[in-house]
């Protein structure tokens, strides 16, 4: 086998890892997406979601790469429609976009819940620990069961609110 | 003749009464989030059908569908637990977990929250329900008393109607079905949005059969009649602004069937029930407040057939209810 053919052969042998690795699926984009619409103020239209990710950690930057794949194009969930920007972690302060997704093991969550903050940017991310820990409002789990964590403080100091039906389904801490 | 004139007013204040936010839900889109229906049947407040505190089934717009009834009597029959008893054509008497009986009480029957059995008896008339299958987005069926939340007549347990709400659901639907017996039914359902902030949705329906395709002898001419219904409903729902809802209602329907009564009597009887409702919901920082207003009549005529002795009552019945 010549040299080049290693190279590929590598090449794709370390995509198929980076997405085996990829904690987020399509179901969580639809079940994020979905879950923004019952916000008092959802978005709607075209909608450029900063996709916040650690250049350094493996796992947060397969989760960049999958949550780019499967929104290229514009996912369209309801009345939004999702156009991807990858932010990495130390230049959430300068991007200008409408929603944060959080991938795992982004770190520096601090810096993200103050900019979240003073943007009023929604933040949402299948990492729950963050959403516990404050620098994620919104948290979601596509499976086995749907289940949505929205953290109280960080919602309100970036201006999220949901309908009070909506509150009464999901967990609020 | 009059025999029976009675009128009953009831006055509620419960915050978390029974379907309290219903109206205001999303029912689709909330099911499409969660993979699952949800409700507000069982504590009154929503939830995931999963996470009910109760024995709870949530027959849904598809189980209905593929059933193939062609009344609500004929799909709850499906429901495990659920007892119908078909006793002609048009009337059928449904209970849950057995102690089914002519003229079954015990058995609370809402539509989208207002009570629509027959308060004089207790029963339900099935074929006086202003709704047409193809209008419901599911049937909630609580088994088992739920008296402390929903209060009279939910001893044996209680059945939600939930309808599609134009304001969300678009539904634009007609059918008819033919059969065997004389057997004809006509169905209409239609929602319309009036700009963004309002939204109607018209129900229409019309049946005839025969229960005996046999000749009937002279004492039994009285009872065994040929069956019809016709129903109409229109619902309008106004968004007065972001979080305020006004929803207005008002149904006419008539019956004329061949039963069987309490007492295990045949009759014919001719139905004629009336309702009106008004509703507004608010989703306030202090919560969400519902204010609902409703009112029922009923009119039952009863035949007796060519029996000279037994008398042909009639009652008519008047339920308000006021519920914060």
């Amino acid at each position: 086998m010549g040299r080049s053919k290693l190279v590929i052969l590598a090449a794709a042998m370390l995509g198929a890892a980076m997405n085996a690795m990829a904690a987020v699926s399509e179901s969580d984009l639809q079940i994020a997406a979905r879950a923004l619409s019952f916000m008092t103020n959802a978005p709607a239209g075209t909608v450029r979601v900063g996709i916040v990710f650690n250049p350094g950690n493996p796992q947060s930057a397969a989760d960049a790469t999958q949550l780019e794949q499967l929104m290229a194009g514009g996912l369209r969930v309801g009345n939004v429609t999702s156009q991807p920007t990858p932010v990495p972690i130390d230049q959430v302060g300068s991007a200008q976009v409408g929603l944060f997704f959080l991938t795992e093991g982004a770190g520096a969550p601090g810096q993200l819940a103050e900019v979240a903050s003073a943007k009023k940017v929604a933040c949402i991310t299948v990492d729950l620990a963050q959403v516990r820990g404050g620098a994620c409002a919104i948290g979601i789990r596509s499976g086995p069961r749907v289940e949505i964590l929205v953290n109280r403080a960080a919602a309100e100091s970036s201006g999220v609110s949901f309908s009070t039906a909506f509150r009464m389904l999901i967990t609020e801490f | 003749m009059k025999t029976g004139v009675s009128a009953a007013i009831g006055v509620s204040l419960a915050l978390a009464a029974g379907s309290a936010h219903g109206q205001l839900m999303d029912y689709g889109a909330l099911e499409q989030l969660f993979g699952e229906p949800v409700t507000t049947s069982v504590t009154g407040s929503p939830q995931r059908a999963s996470d009910v505190p109760a024995t709870m089934e949530i027959v849904t717009a598809d189980d209905i569908r593929r059933s193939g009834a062609t009344d609500i009597p004929g799909v709850l029959r499906h429901v495990a637990g659920i007892d119908v008893l078909r006793w002609t054509n048009d009337q059928a008497d449904v209970s849950v977990r057995g102690y089914n009986q002519a003229y079954s009480p015990r058995l609370l029957v809402l539509i989208d929250g207002r009570q629509v059995y027959a308060d004089f008896y207790g029963f339900t008339a099935w074929s006086t329900l202003p709704i047409e299958l193809s209008a419901i987005r599911q049937i909630e069926i609580v088994k088992g008393p739920n008296s402390a939340l929903f209060g009279f007549n939910a001893a044996g347990g209680v059945i939600n109607i939930v309808t599609y709400n134009p304001l969300y659901d678009d539904v634009n639907t007609a059918s008819l079905t033919g059969a065997t017996q004389n057997f004809g039914q006509g169905s209409l359902v239609t929602t319309m949005k009036l700009g963004e902030q309002s939204a109607i949705r018209l129900m229409a329906g019309g049946r005839f059969d025969d229960d005996f395709t046999t000749p009937a002898g002279t004492p039994f001419l009285g009872v065994r009649r040929d069956d019809d219904r016709a129903s109409v409903d229109l619902n309008g729902l106004v968004r007065l602004n972001d979080k305020t809802t006004l929803d207005l209602e008002g149904s006419h329907v008539t019956a004329k069937q061949d039963e069987i009564t309490g007492g295990s009597i045949p009759v014919f009887t001719r139905y004629e029930t009336n309702s009106v409702k008004a509703q507004l919901t608010s989703d306030t920082d202090t919560g969400l407040w519902q204010a609902t207003a409703y009112s029922n009549w009923i009119t039952a005529a009863y035949q007796f057939g060519n029996v000279a002795f037994i008398p042909a009552p009639t009652f008519h019945n008047n339920v308000t209810v006021l519920q914060l």
